[in-house]
């Protein structure tokens, strides 16, 4: 009975603790992204009240001069534009070398697959100016296909990478039954193996554009036009232009915030089942 | 007419040598299986006759039409795999239709044909399920749906059943049968259970280290193996082997063991002559040999006396395991003896089943 208590008492403080620390860390993580949404949400005014409003003087102010004063929509629609198409191109080309690097023979493929890594150990910083002066020849700085070229360069050798080990972990006996069925290698790959890789390839994608959506130094370096720049550097031209505008500046918070949580939110499962996969089996 | 036919073909694995020049006819409607260890080359001659590896050596026929540089797919052929290989995130029917979509067969004639197939498999009522919804022996039924359903030419197997637990596995195995029965098609199939081989090929095929070693009827691997290996690889309890010699006395041969002599009947005697040699291995299936006490009149003859180690009753017959001075023997009888564990019995063995290989190759002479 006693042990039975101990080991009950035990069981429950160990849980206790747990539940403690993954608080704290909720707790630790969200206030500053509470205190964004807040700041958005209170006029300048309010903002350094002591002690502060909470409960009161809430207002959409900030968001509508986000929108109406400042070229704020330029930069989100920018965003958009270069981190889909960076993550469509990623992923496109990274699916069809991953696969390539795990379904064909040929003469220096591990050392090929272990040079693509090792390119992703260069610092941004180390290759921003190589980067800048190739873009720079073929005139494609200031422009966003040159930005694209460039995040799917940096992304790519982890993507290639990560998917490589999805592949790795695919029953090869799937796609030699495709090919009996009358698939060809094409075939196959889109029918049976790319729906099979899919928590791979999404899990990829996501990593693609994380980096992508959160690049300062690439943008700030490679885009000068205001209509072309992403947010990141938009965000810090709007911190620039005003006499810091903390309720317009986390309304703009807010708003970037929200692409990055809707696409996390909707391919959580995928993540997870992605993640589990390449631990256990990559 | 010969349905499929492999001319020397051979396969090479760095230096390993998979299959070494294998040659072989299969007409239509045969049921052939290839047996043998891991690592024989049963799979990789198999694979190779599906398209999915290369062929280093040697020509492949199927329907007289050289198949070597054909993709899989043009080669008409359905293979069926160990691990079923059921694409798991389409459903039964989807899986079944797979290779009728890829084959652009229009959805409209699609369908009847999932239907017979799921039909003639008992499966019409799990087409809307997963794989994963299926146990192994569904999933084992999907796989087969799934080579019958495009009506190949011919019907690769490769190990279907060893994924199976043991009674389901001698079920489906009466059901392959049947359906090959009643398809009429042509079907390789590959495995390492020589009681599969037996009792489903029309004709064996076993082999070793990438070698065919004897090509023949269930009963020719049985009665008459051409080596030693195969002897030892069909039938269960596996053939006693003893090292022997030949012995002559009053123009009578005997086999000499050192523990045990038997005479050699008359029609083998002439074959032993001939070879001049004196030194052989004996042969001898367990199911062979039986107590001396038994009277029925017979070919068995000669007398073992060998000491009872261990005695296994399998219901109809009761295996012994045995020691004759320096071998040991098994033997299968009929009845459970009287003697006890480490007493000695008499036994005799059937003259006209016992087997001579030669020493040096393991060939057999009788």
């Amino acid at each position: 009975m006693l042990t039975k208590l101990i080991f009950e008492f035990k069981r429950l403080s160990f849980r206790s603790v747990l539940y403690l620390c993954g608080a704290t860390l909720v707790v630790f993580c969200g206030i500053p992204l509470i205190w964004m949404l807040f700041t958005s949400l209170k006029p300048l005014e309010v903002l350094f009240s002591y002690p502060p409003a909470i409960f009161s003087h809430y207002t959409l102010s900030n968001f509508k001069r986000l929108f109406t004063d400042t070229y704020f929509l330029v930069y989100l629609k920018n965003s958009i534009v270069v981190a889909g198409t960076t993550v469509i191109l990623d992923i496109v080309i990274a699916t069809f070398g991953a696969y390539s690097l795990t379904r064909f023979r040929f003469v220096g493929k591990e050392l090929l697959a272990s040079l693509t890594l090792f390119t992703y150990m260069f610092a941004p910083i180390m290759i921003i100016i190589p980067v800048y002066v190739l873009l720079n020849d073929l005139g494609l700085t200031d422009s966003h296909l040159g930005i694209i070229l460039a995040y799917t360069s940096i992304s790519l050798p982890f993507t290639l990478w990560l998917l490589r080990a999805f592949f790795q972990s695919f029953p090869i006996d799937l796609e030699e039954a495709a090919f009996i069925d009358g698939a060809n290698r094409f075939q196959s790959l889109v029918w049976v193996v790319i729906p099979q890789a899919l928590p791979g390839i999404i899990a990829t994608s996501v990593f693609a554009f994380v980096v992508v959506w959160n690049d300062f130094l690439f943008a700030r370096v490679l885009l000068t036009s205001t209509h072309l720049k992403t947010m990141p550097i938009g965000l810090q031209d709007i911190y620039e232009s005003t006499i810091v505008d903390w309720g317009l500046l986390m309304s703009a918070a807010v708003i970037v915030s929200i692409p990055a949580l809707i696409f996390f939110l909707t391919i959580q499962k995928f993540l997870i089942k992605g993640w589990g996969m390449g631990a256990v089996k990559g | 007419m010969k349905k499929l036919v492999l001319k020397n073909i051979s396969k090479r694995f760095g230096k390993v040598v998979a299959v070494n020049n294998a040659e072989l006819e299969i007409e239509d409607q045969e049921f052939i299986v290839l047996v043998g260890p891991s690592g024989c080359g049963k799979t990789t001659t198999l694979r190779m006759v599906a398209g999915l590896e290369t062929v280093d050596e040697g020509e492949i026929y199927i329907n007289d039409r050289l198949v070597n540089h054909l993709p899989p797919k043009n080669r008409d052929i359905a293979m069926v795999f160990q691990n079923y290989a059921l694409y798991p995130h389409m459903n039964v029917y989807q899986n079944l239709a797979f290779g009728l979509r890829m084959r652009k067969i229009p959805k409209a004639e699609r369908e009847p044909k999932v239907i017979e197939a799921a039909r003639i498999l008992g499966i019409e009522e799990l087409l809307e399920r997963k794989p994963r919804q299926l146990s192994g022996g569904q999933r084992q039924r999907v796989a087969l749906g799934r080579a019958i359903v495009r009506n190949p030419e011919v019907f690769l197997f490769d190990e279907p059943l060893s994924n199976l637990d043991a009674k389901l596995r001698v079920q489906m195995r009466t059901e392959l049968k049947k359906l090959h029965k009643r398809l009429e098609a042509t079907s390789v199939y590959v495995t390492h259970d020589q009681v599969e081989a037996m009792t489903m090929g029309d004709r064996i095929i076993v082999m070793k280290d990438g070698t065919i070693q004897q090509i023949g009827s269930p009963s020719d691997l049985y009665y008459k193996p051409q080596n030693r290996f195969v002897a030892g690889f069909i039938g269960s309890p596996t053939m006693n082997f003893l090292p022997c010699r030949i012995l002559e006395a009053d123009s009578q041969l005997y086999i000499e063991t050192g523990d045990f002599r038997l005479p050699l009947l008359d029609h083998f005697a002439d074959k032993v002559r001939e070879r001049g040699d004196s030194k052989f291995i004996l042969g001898i299936r367990p199911e062979d040999i039986r107590e001396k006490k038994s009277v029925q009149p017979s070919s068995f003859g000669g007398s073992i006396k060998a000491q009872i180690n261990v005695t296994e009753i399998l219901g109809k017959e009761v295996f012994l395991d045995l020691t004759t001075g320096e071998n040991t023997l098994s033997a299968l009888i009929s009845a459970e003896p009287e003697e006890n564990l480490g007493q000695e019995i008499e036994l005799e063995v059937n003259l006209a089943r016992i087997h001579l290989f030669s020493a040096d190759n393991g060939n057999a002479i009788i």
